[in-house]
């Protein structure tokens, strides 16, 4: 069936293939007619709720504030414009206002990887890694937490040698921090989006719209997103989905209580992770396995709080807004890797010559 | 004297609700087909923040809010739904891919589609070189199973994972997950063979308990975390083994703190309740109810537990209050199972207390199956209450009926009640020893096993040694060791007798005392046992009033005490032949106490019922 929008000019961009979809919006790749230059249209659902249209002006509003981040996506544009089309299953042309960002052009998802992740070299998944969490981390210096972390919604962009770049993409769930909320407090209880890769906390309905709660939720998410360059899979769908049951019995407990209940659970739900890293285990190299799985527990722990870096000589720190530890913890991984894989090259010559 | 069993008086509660409060030993491994994550997500309660918009008669109004609401979750789930298959269309040959589909799909309910891209990823695994699969990422393979598995086809997952049985750690653990599902423990049992780590340590002892090897299974919980664990199942766990282990101390601690660490649930707090009951820790366990009952202040199932401790406890005017109380604060549930449960109770108990009759508990009773769902409890009543034939007629139909929606294990004390009613007591043994083994902290099942073997088999061993055991991990029961002293003196152990009587947490229990009787008249003391059994008489008038229930135990009791003297050859000294007043009632054939009275007597080579005393 052809798509209502391919072919259609919107305020000077043709639009020239459909991308995908996201909850409340349609991505296509469209051509600048002026320029020529290729762009992504990311343009709000017909029929979308007012609660949608909210969320999608947000995500714009944030993305041309974190412009200077450089591992998150670009906005270039945000429109308006009046369009006549005719919708999937109806004949008659009608006149839509669509509403529209327009976005630099990635090459990939990072989810494309992560379906053929064996095949991924581990200096690759662990830049890629380095560059989601500099996003996160451009996000948080910049008061914006993303909520919604996976490699879905993370853009590749090809760099000169051949090389991928990861940057931070849909921020429809997204939180600026030092603005009031888009949407009442109660909406921040659960988590929103794909369960597979939710907080723990979120899916026990105990998020509330304060720092910690976020900055931790996308600790979490980056947590997971470690799982699945490991593994191809999120750690909520490996650790938590087989016991859907014990969490469908703690939900029907009041909010004061059902929270005192997770806390409760806290060591339940650790020796679950412990298991879905047991099977991850295998896949990592044996150079890096300990600091890999140490750092999943630590970004996944269930207690929100000690995903933030550890205290250190007895005096509790204060939580830190940014990330700068986190991607040192990366690099340390990554230069471990380099180290060990000189290592083996050396012990390969030195074979070879004995 | 009569082992407990044999008076309703004794027992004036619905079935044994103790036995139900007992927790099981718990696996949170398997996923239960029907239960997916994105069940989960409930709407943020917005209607609570509006008033709820009232439709017109014959017009269905949506609040616009949940509306908006209800697609922004929609959306959220077909757009997740949407990626995950576009992922697996673009990359065909990606287990991962595949299996991403197949865990989105099942978290939406779609198990059809879910399942077929399972199958897919096994497939694309099988397809796999042999180097490959050396070092290779097992994790979608594991996804796919487990959604196999929560879609209900073990089978097929089952097959798979044999297939590939030398992979270790949480494989292991959904292997053996597989057999315990299907009820094979010991197959569960084998395939954690080697498997370290706690969560293999909590599944082995399960495992263990289920299996009936209590020391084996403590010694597995502990290295699971023991004592000191914050897993209230692993607790619960810990704590049934050490009370069938028979160290109650223990499994009062380990239950408490489950109970500590999981305040509001009423599973775990019952659970302790049934331990300290077990151990005749009356007060303490009313503490924990009554804190319970601060919580959920209308809980019907709260109130009837609670009410039993007091009865327990011999505090009956506390019980009737306490199940009034909750009856009438909950008068809107009216045709549920559990407010029909309560009123029965009630109605049994103002039996006891001289209240009602015989006939009216009866009618309550069957009002009460009529008006709601019949349940097991009810059931149960119905068999103590009705004469013996039509029960056994109208518990057989209750027996059928329920066994369309719960186990045969779960109704083991009704299918134990119905063998005696039916006079099946071969079958009733059987029935009665797995009764046992099911639930080996319940009294009733023992004193039911017991009197099987004492009274209809004459196999007073057998019965005194049912007894004895049970008493190790039931301390608390007066019924039990009561039924044990009774067996012994039957043995003539009189000074065996005393020593378990001794422990009985009320000594003026009427039973208790009537047994006493029994013990002295048996050591040659003729008057002080002809006067046990008279208090007795007199201690079960001032606990019951002077109603229908008093006759009946009276003459139970005189009829246990004519057995006694008929025994021991007493019976042609006129002065002793003079007590009796009472006579075998003409029906006495519909009562299944009497039977099981003159098969005792049978037993011990009394004719029956010439030595009726009139």
């Amino acid at each position: 069936m052809t798509d209502p929008f391919v072919g259609q000019t919107l305020n000077g961009y043709e639009i020239t293939r459909y991308k995908g979809q996201g909850a409340f919006s349609l991505v296509y790749e469209a051509n600048h007619v002026a320029s020529g230059t290729p762009v992504a249209i990311k343009l709000l659902k017909p029929g979308a709720v007012p609660e949608q249209i909210r969320e999608f002006d947000n995500e714009g509003d944030l993305l041309v504030a974190l412009s200077g981040a450089a591992n998150v996506v670009n906005i270039l544009d945000t429109q308006t414009c009046p369009l006549t089309v005719t919708l999937t299953g109806s004949t008659i042309p009608m006149t839509i206002v669509a509403r529209f960002h327009v976005l630099e052009l990635a090459d990939g998802c990072l989810d494309e990887l992560v379906a053929r992740i064996d095949q991924i070299p581990w200096n690759e998944r662990l830049s890629l890694y380095r560059d989601v969490v500099l996003g996160v981390h451009q996000m948080h210096c910049g008061s914006v937490v993303h909520r919604d972390v996976k490699s879905s919604n993370c853009l590749l962009f090809e760099k000169p040698m051949q090389t991928l770049m990861a940057k931070v993409n849909d921020l429809g769930r997204a939180r600026d921090l030092r603005r009031s909320a888009i949407a009442s407090a109660i909406h921040y209880r659960t988590g929103r989006g794909d369960p597979n890769f939710m907080p723990p906390e979120l899916l026990w309905q105990l998020g509330r719209d304060d720092a910690v709660t976020h900055r931790s939720a996308d600790l979490y998410g980056l947590g997971s997103l470690m799982y699945e360059l490991v593994t191809g899979q999120g750690l909520t769908s490996v650790a938590i989905f087989p016991r859907a049951h014990v969490l469908h019995a703690d939900l029907a407990l009041p909010d004061a209580r059902r929270s005192l209940q997770y806390r409760a659970r806290h060591d339940e739900l650790r020796s679950w992770i412990e298991s879905a890293l047991a099977i991850a285990e295998p896949g990592i190299p044996k150079a890096i396995t300990w600091p890999t799985v140490d750092l999943i527990r630590q970004l996944c722990n269930p207690d929100p709080l000690l995903r933030f870096p550890k205290v250190i000589g007895g005096k509790r720190r204060p939580l830190p807004a940014d990330l700068n530890w986190l991607l040192r913890r990366t690099d340390i991984l990554i230069k471990t890797l380099s180290n060990a894989e000189a290592q083996r090259i050396r012990e390969g010559r030195k074979k070879a010559r004995s | 004297m009569s082992p407990a069993t044999s008076l309703a008086p004794e027992r004036p509660t619905l079935g044994a609700p103790i036995e139900s409060l007992l927790s099981r030993p718990s696996a949170a491994l398997l996923p239960r087909p029907g239960e997916h994550l994105g069940d989960l997500l409930v709407e943020p309660e917005m209607r609570v923040l509006r008033p709820p918009v009232r439709a017109f008669k014959g017009h269905e109004v949506v609040d616009p809010a949940q509306a908006r609401e209800r697609q922004i979750r929609m959306d959220e789930e077909a757009s997740a739904i949407d990626q995950a298959r576009s992922l697996a269309q673009r990359n065909s040959d990606s287990k991962i891919a595949w299996a991403r589909l197949a865990q989105t799909l099942a978290g939406a309910g779609e198990y059809a589609e879910a399942v077929e891209a399972a199958r897919r990823v096994l497939q694309l695994s099988s397809d796999l070189p042999e180097l490959e699969m050396e070092s290779f990422n097992a994790t979608s393979e594991f996804v796919a199973s487990r959604v196999l598995l929560s879609a209900g086809l073990s089978d097929e997952a089952e097959i798979f994972l044999r297939e590939h049985s030398q992979m270790a750690g949480p494989w292991m653990l959904l292997y053996a997950a597989i057999a315990e599902g299907r009820g094979d423990h010991s197959q569960a049992l084998a395939r954690l063979e080697g498997g370290i780590g706690a969560e293999f340590s909590g599944f082995r002892g399960y495992l263990m308990l289920r299996l009936g090897r209590w020391q084996n299974a403590i010694v597995e919980l502990r290295a699971a975390g023991g004592e000191s664990s914050r897993n209230p199942d692993l607790l619960t766990n810990l704590g049934y083994a050490y009370a069938l282990a028979g160290s109650q101390r223990k499994a009062i601690r380990c239950a408490r703190q489950a109970s500590i660490l999981s305040p509001w649930s009423q599973r775990l707090s019952f659970n302790l309740v049934s331990l300290l009951v077990g151990s005749a820790r009356w007060d303490e366990a009313k503490t924990e109810l009554k804190r319970l009952q601060a919580e959920f202040p209308d809980d019907l199932k709260v109130a009837s537990v609670l009410g039993f401790v007091h009865l327990n406890a011999g505090n009956v005017r506390e019980t009737v209050r306490e199940y009034r109380r909750a009856l009438n604060t909950n008068r809107f549930k009216r045709t549920s199972a559990e407010y029909s449960e309560l009123a029965v109770s009630l109605a049994l108990i103002e039996w006891v207390i001289g209240k009602r009759t015989r006939a009216e508990v009866l009618a309550e009773v069957r009002k009460r199956i009529r008006e709601s769902k019949p349940t097991q409890a009810m059931a149960l009543v119905l068999a103590d209450v009705a004469p013996r034939e039509i029960a056994a007629s109208e518990v057989r139909d209750l027996y059928i009926e329920l066994r369309k929606r719960e186990s045969e294990e779960a109704l083991l004390p009704l299918a134990v009640k119905l063998a005696f009613l039916e006079r099946d007591y071969d079958g009733g043994l059987t029935l009665a020893k797995r009764w046992v083994e099911e639930a080996p902290l319940n009294p009733d099942a023992a004193q039911h096993l017991m009197t099987l073997y004492g009274h209809l088999f004459g196999e007073f061993g057998e019965a005194i040694e049912v007894g004895a055991k049970a008493l190790i991990r039931i301390p608390g029961s007066d019924g039990l060791r009561n039924a044990v002293g009774f067996y012994l003196a039957l043995c003539g152990d009189y000074s065996g007798a005393h020593k378990v009587l001794e422990g009985v947490a009320d000594p003026n229990l009427p039973t208790v005392l009537a047994t006493r009787g029994l013990v002295k008249l048996g050591e040659g003391q003729i008057d002080e046992g002809l006067d046990l059994y008279d208090r007795a008489i007199e201690v079960a008038g001032e606990r019951t009033g002077r109603g229908q229930i008093l006759e009946e135990f009276r003459t139970m009791a005189r009829l246990y005490e004519w057995l006694a003297l008929c025994r021991l050859g007493l019976t042609d000294q006129p002065e002793i032949r003079d007590r009796f007043d009472v006579a075998l009632p003409d029906d006495w054939g519909e009562s299944s106490q009497l039977l099981a009275l003159s098969e005792l007597a049978r037993q011990i080579d009394v004719s029956w019922p010439e030595c009726s005393p009139k």
